[in-house]
């Protein structure tokens, strides 16, 4: 069974209603970011002092190491104003040493180049969107995250409420 | 007009969206208050305060992960229930982005619209600026930032007039391949005076 890294802003015991016997099944990573952790600081001190890891020394800062242990990142987010919770996002700000500062050209754009050779895709499940454009913002959004962390494949669905959830993993 | 201005960098000194905020102000030649506000730093009551006392906000950010810097996105939900009832403030928006191409700030562009959806806020202007890292190589409006100074002047007029139009792409007065090359030097170069080579910067780590 490839291996798996949750990422996802749900209560204690509905993580564990969801992920429970997928997590004992396998050795799949469950990382909560609730409390949220520490933002970025913008430092890029990921590349150029501590390359590969976060200088802020939390619970998050072995995150894009995990990463780079899994074939699959599963994410669940509550969607606010299309994209990610705060939450989340503070968590997925401080993945980037999981890439090199350097650039390429991937489909004419510009890109960071890759840390590690492997493979990866992506799978979001936005819960409790307000808006009926955030599932367009939500379906770009989800593409650049692939493009830009180089995983081949990705997924995005949205679910009304955060009850819906259950039948994600059913 | 009262306009406020607020910094989505996290960084305490030397952002790019504080740079670019100052060279915005610079050439707003309105009689005109200006308020100073932090997102990383300053509350969301204060925020708040200056918001509602403005005809005009503008939010400069840089681009995290395609999208909104998660600081701010936190105090954009603070300050939704404040805004809600709020009539009368127009948002301009400044994005920019290590890349070189700016089309890549749409989608936090398209997010802030959506804050202003659900808030009293009225949609203004954005500016997507790309090669955000050489933003502050030149004065606005000289070299590499001629085209940043010419959208500027564009979104001036707006702001003086709280109009609403169509986002401004901005590539720099530069080459993709030369920037491309000297971000490369410029990230050896930061390596280096931390005692790190070209092959110490692309180490992979393994868990410990």
């Amino acid at each position: 069974m490839s291996k798996y890294l949750i990422i996802h802003d749900l209560q204690e015991d509905k993580a564990k209603e969801l992920f429970g016997k997928m997590q004992e099944a396998s050795d799949s990573i469950c990382f909560s970011t609730i409390p949220a952790v520490k933002p970025c600081l913008g430092c890029f001190k990921c590349w150029t002092k501590t390359p590969g890891k976060c200088i802020i020394a939390d619970r998050n800062s072995d995150l894009p190491i995990q990463l780079a242990q899994c074939e699959k990142m599963i994410i669940i987010s509550r969607q606010v104003y299309g994209g990610y919770s705060p939450e989340v996002k503070a968590s997925i700000d401080r993945m980037i040493p999981y890439l090199l500062p350097y650039f390429r050209i991937v489909n004419g754009e510009m890109h960071h180049t890759m840390r590690y050779d492997k493979e990866l895709s992506i799978h979001v499940h936005f819960y409790g969107g307000k808006l009926e454009e955030e599932e367009a913002i939500g379906r770009k959004l989800v593409k650049g995250n692939a493009v830009n962390l180089g995983a081949e494949q990705y997924s995005v669905s949205f679910y009304p409420s955060v009850s819906e959830l259950k039948e994600v993993f059913s | 007009m009262n306009i406020t201005y607020i910094t989505g960098s996290p960084k305490k000194k030397g952002s790019t969206s504080r740079f670019l905020l100052e060279a915005l102000d610079q050439k707003i030649a309105a009689e005109h208050q200006a308020f100073w506000a932090d997102s990383a730093f300053d509350s969301p009551d204060s925020i708040y305060d200056f918001m509602r006392q403005s005809d005009a906000v503008v939010i400069a950010f840089p681009l995290y992960v395609d999208s909104i810097p998660s600081h701010l996105i936190r105090l954009m939900e603070q300050l939704e229930p404040m805004l809600k009832d709020q009539r009368g403030i127009t948002l301009y928006v400044i994005v920019n982005c290590g890349f070189y191409e700016a089309e890549q700030n749409h989608i936090a562009i398209d997010m802030m619209k959506c804050w202003c959806k659900q808030t009293g806020l009225i949609w203004g202007q954005a500016v997507a600026v790309g090669a955000g890292g050489m933003a502050q190589a030149a004065p606005v409006g000289t070299g590499p930032s001629t085209n940043l100074g010419k959208a500027f002047d564009k979104l001036v007029l707006n702001i003086e007039k709280l109009d609403s139009r169509e986002t401004l792409d901005i590539t720099p007065n530069f080459p993709r391949f030369l920037y491309k090359t000297m971000a490369q030097i410029g990230w050896n170069t930061e390596g280096k005076k931390n005692g790190l080579r070209r092959k110490d910067l692309k180490i992979r780590r393994d868990l410990q």
